[in-house]
This record gives structure tokens, sequence and C-alpha cells, in this order.
């Protein structure tokens, strides 16, 4: 699926919950959440829908405060503020407001399981966000390389002491040779190491939160996640290692 | 203005370039994948354990003329098959032909089960268990070993930890110090090491977490990065000027073939060759440790031979020769070839000289 899909989907998902939540709120009920982790607290549905309805009144008011906080818009909720914010469209403009709002977000209080998915999505969003100005970075960059190799190109072809130029496939090499020197400089330069590193450490950070997202999916449909696969693993690795050692040692 | 072009030249020039495209197309339409095999010295399977395979070349030679039988080991980062691309360049044919009785390990297509496989597995463990399957079979003390590249390191450690299994060892192109640059050297030389040390430690911690291994397709990107151009240009330039010639088309083709087969790093062995080896340089500063003991090159004490490319911009030639320094024989021999990292096993100008020169060596030491 590609990313763009993938954050629709994320969105659509997020906008559901939050729409019946809203609903739930404003109603006094406890809402029907798209993926419900776990059964009421205890046998008495009067109360459980009580504690769940005070737990996302406050955590309503802490998100909304948050969410003000992030944009300097007065009042509470701006609806096309929001529609802004998880606009796909708009994620590209990293370092803007957006990225600070997100940030109140991911790093407010935890509000015990009932955000946990929430918090998790958001995380993957500013992350993406912060990948898409890395990349942006990257190919500036590297965009810079190719306008050096264009000037060089153009003094080379009219440098009235150099050699003549005969053929098309002549001037074609001359291009590459340009380009080549270029590219290698920039590959070595310290600006390109650096937002290379950016560009593939937040691109990682962005598929781990992915992975958390895909996890609580996995756990609420009960197929074994990455993680416990991954650890399932480690222990046969672990195993066969000793039994390795064993056998070298029965045969000495 | 420096450009002249000729209108009777420029005409001929694009004819040419006409003819040359029809010519090609032909040719590369009745070009089948079978024309393109790679490793088609036959070999026989002796061992097999997990995902990794112990095969025996079938040998040609009326008799074996060097007495103590040769283990190739290439390293996680691309496939054994580059030392047996084609009849006419391959270092395999070459050796089986001249009596060196040989064997290779294939270290498969690991897999995200294969993550947590460190260097102790390769190196202790799976290719420990190969030299002493050889041992066994042949009634032998020790067995020669002839690594490349990262393979190279794999046997200079085990020869470090079992010198007495270790009749001969001969590297080729392998690093030792990994941060060794000579100051005149070309500017696309030492990039990998420079890319390597670009990240920490936790970015390539994040990095194996998140894929699990180190992916192949990462690993082909960084190289590509080195000649930028030519990886640009391979399929359209590339082709282009070999696709009017069969020979040299299909030349182009089995190594296109064996540079799009790739293998993941298995991704504990990948962090300690990033971190311990690229970054730390632990192995020539004497601090590699493996299974908890430091890898002591000194007792690296049998023949070595040192096969090192003169224009490797992979491995520069200081990063090999470093070697010489730190072990402890004084039966060390260099090999400088012409060529680069992968040109010295494929080209047809280093391969009689590689071949030629190691099984002279093999058979005075081994």
């Amino acid at each position: 699926m590609k990313a763009a899909e993938q954050a629709g989907d994320w969105l659509k998902f997020w906008s559901e919950n939050q729409k019946s939540l809203f609903q739930a709120w404003a109603e006094g009920m406890p809402p029907p959440f798209a993926f419900r982790g776990e059964q009421p607290m205890d046998g008495d549905p009067r109360k459980a829908a009580d504690q769940m309805t005070e737990l996302m009144k406050s955590s309503m008011e802490q998100w909304a405060a948050m969410a003000t906080q992030g944009w300097p818009k007065p009042g509470a909720f701006d609806p096309e503020m929001m529609k802004k914010m998880f606009d796909p469209a708009q994620w590209k403009r990293a370092g803007s407001q957006f990225d600070m709002g997100l940030e109140k977000l991911t790093e407010g209080p935890t509000f015990a399981t009932l955000w946990d998915l929430d918090r998790k999505m958001l995380n993957v969003q500013k992350l993406w966000m912060e990948r898409s100005r890395d990349v942006e970075q990257y190919w500036e960059v590297v965009q810079g390389a190719w306008n050096r190799a264009l000037d060089t190109f153009i003094k080379a072809v009219n440098d009235p002491k150099g050699e003549t130029i005969g053929s098309g496939r002549q001037m074609l090499d001359l291009w590459l040779a340009s380009a080549n020197r270029a590219l290698i400089e920039m590959h070595r330069s310290e600006e390109f190491l650096e937002t290379q590193r950016r560009m593939t450490r937040s691109s990682t950070e962005y598929r781990l939160a992915e992975r958390e997202i895909a996890e609580a999916f996995c756990e609420m449909h009960h197929i074994p996640t990455r993680t416990e696969m991954d650890e399932m693993q480690r222990v046969v690795t672990e195993l066969r290692r000793e039994v390795r050692a064993l056998k070298k040692g029965a045969g000495k | 203005m420096r450009v002249k072009v000729d209108a009777n030249d420029a005409v001929k020039e694009l004819g040419d370039f006409t003819r040359r495209m029809q010519a090609g197309r032909e040719l590369l339409d009745k070009t089948r994948d079978r024309d393109v095999q790679i490793a088609t010295t036959p070999k026989r399977e002796v061992w097999r354990q997990d995902k990794v395979v112990l095969y025996h070349y079938t040998s040609a030679a009326a008799k074996h003329t060097v007495k103590t039988p040769v283990l190739m080991v290439y390293g996680l980062i691309g496939r054994y098959t580059m030392a047996d691309l084609q009849e006419d360049r391959s270092l395999v044919r070459n050796l089986l032909a001249q009596g060196v009785d040989l064997y290779v390990v294939d270290w498969g297509s690991p897999t995200r089960s294969d993550r947590w496989l460190t260097l102790e597995d390769y190196i202790d463990g799976y290719l420990g268990e190969c030299v002493d399957f050889i041992r066994a079979r042949h009634r032998v003390a020790a067995v020669s070993l002839l690594g490349i590249c990262e393979g190279g390191v794999f046997t200079t450690c085990y020869a470090a930890r079992e010198p007495k299994k270790v009749k001969s060892l001969t590297l080729t192109i392998t690093p030792i110090d990994f941060h060794a640059v000579a100051k005149d050297s070309p500017p696309h030389h030492g990039l990998i090491g420079l890319w390597a040390r670009s990240m920490s430690h936790a970015d390539v911690d994040r990095l194996i977490e998140a894929n699990g291994n180190l992916p192949g397709e990462l690993m082909s990107f960084v190289f590509s990065m080195m000649t930028p151009v030519n990886a640009l240009t391979k399929y359209n330039l590339g082709l282009f000027d070999v696709m009017d010639d069969e020979k040299k088309l299909l030349n182009f083709l089995r190594m296109e073939k064996w540079l799009a087969d790739r293998p993941d790093h298995p991704g504990e062995a990948a962090k300690q060759w990033l971190k311990d080896l690229y970054q730390d340089n632990q192995l020539a500063k004497g601090t590699f440790k493996l299974g908890g003991r430091k890898v002591d090159l000194k007792k690296v004490t049998m023949p070595v031979l040192n096969v090192f490319a003169e224009e490797d911009h992979i491995i520069p030639p200081r990063s090999s020769q470093a070697l010489g320094k730190l072990i402890g024989t004084k039966n060390y021999t260099e090999l400088p070839l012409p060529g680069g990292h992968v040109g010295v096993f494929v080209s047809g100008k280093s391969q009689g000289i590689l071949g030629k020169n190691i099984f002279a060596w093999l058979r005075k030491n081994s």
C-alpha cells in the first residue's frame, strides 16, 4: 500500500473514532469505538459507562487545551484547522504550527488504553511529517549537485581553450563526466552525509511507529505480531546455538 | 563555443546509432535466460545446516596438485557466484583446472528469521563446522582457506581463533583496517566507510530493528553512490554500448545477474559489521571480540597471501595491506592486481593472473 493510501486509511479511522467519541460525549454515552481493546472495568455496566464518560470528558478537555495551545486560534477546537492538520497534503509543510501541535498532542499525558491507539496514530503522523521534511532536504542537496554539474558542463562547453566537441556522443560524455564528478563530490560532503543520515533515521522511525499500529491491529485480531515473531525467532536461534555447542562438546 | 559538429558526421552518427539499436534489439530479442547462466561449474552438496550449504566442486583435473583441500568463503554482502561468473572468467575453473581440490560455502538467502545470527554464528559456527567436516572427510589436520571480501574477514578471524586447523590463508579484496584510505586516492574510494561512519550506533540499531536485516537493496544503493553516473546510465548508455556485440552483451547481463542477486545481511551480524568494524575499526585496533573473546591477529601464524585490487573503490588497497603488520607470521605475501573490486575476479585481464598466482602460492604453501 502506498504511503498516501495508508495515511488516508489512518485519517479515516482516526476521524471515525473521533466522531463517535464526540457524539458519545455529547450524549453522555460510552463511545462505540471502531477498535475497542477491553471490556468494561467491572460487572456494573452503568458504573462502567459513567467511568468511561468521565475519563473521556477529562481527556477531551485536556486534549482541547493542548490543541488550543498548538496553534494561535482563540477558543477551543477549530474544525478547519483539524481538517488541515490531518490532510496528507499539508504534511510536507514541516516545521510549521502543525508540527508543534502534533508534538504537544503526542507528548501529552497518557490516558491509559483509551488513548493509546490515538497516540500511536498521532505519532505516526508526526514522524511522517519529519520523514517528508528530511526527504525534501535530501533532494535539495542532491539537486544542488546537479545544478553544479550543469554549471561546470556549460563552462566546459564554452571554454575557448577546451577540446573541440565533434559529435553528440562527445557532448554526452562531457556532460556525464561533469555530473559524475559533482555527484561523487556531493556524496563525500558532510552536508549530504548528514541529510542522508537524517532521512534514513526518520524513515526508520516512521516504519517502527507504523509497526506499532500494525501490531495493535494484530493484537485485536488474534494475529501474532512482528515483535512476537522476532522474539520467537530469537529463542530458536539461541537454541540452535546451544545445540551446536552441545554437539561440539559431545564430539570432543 | 567549442562545439563544432560537422553535418555529415552528425548524419553518420545518427545512422550508426540507428544501426546499433536495430542490431541490439534483435540480439536482445533472441537472448534467453539460459544464455545468461552464472556459476555453472559442476559441484555437489556435501553438508548442510540451516540455510548454509557446503559444496565440493567436481574437478576436471586428473589428480590434485595441491595437497590440502581449499575452502572458498565469500561474505554475506553479495554471493560467491562472482568467483565463477562464466566459463572464461572463473577463478573456480582456473583453480580446478590446475588441480586444486576446492570447496565453497554458500550462506544461502537470509530472511527475517535469520536476524539474530551473529558473526560468531557464521565464523565459529557455520564456518567452523565446514572446516571440521572437510578435515574429517579428507583426514587432514588443517585446510586452506580462501576468503573473499567480507569472507576474508571471516577467514582471518577463524584463522586467528583456530590456527591449528588452517594450513594456509589466502585473502582477496579483504578489509582489515576499515579506516585506512590513502590521502591521494580518487574521490570515489572509501565512500562506503564514510557512509557507515556518518551513522551513529543508535542509527544502525534502529535501522536493523526496523528491517530485521540489513537490506541487500540498501547496500546496492550505497555501492551505486560510488559510481553514480554509471549506476544511472547502465541500462541505457551502458547497455547501448554493448548491445550489438553478443559476447559483450552476455558478459553485461551475467554481471547484472550477479549484482541483482544481493541477499539481505543478517541483522545482528550487520550491526557488528557496521559498528564494531566500519565505525570503530576494532579489528585493526586489536579490540574486536567474538563471543566475548578478543580476535588476536598475532595468532595468524600460517602462511598468508593477501591479494588486493589497485583500483578498488570499495576496499581501498591500504585497508587490505594493513594486515601485514598485524599478523604473527613472516610468511606473508602481497599480490597487487590491476583493476577494481569486482574486476579482479571478472575482468579478462586479471583473471589469468589471479588464478595462476593463487595456484602457484598454494602449491608452495599448502
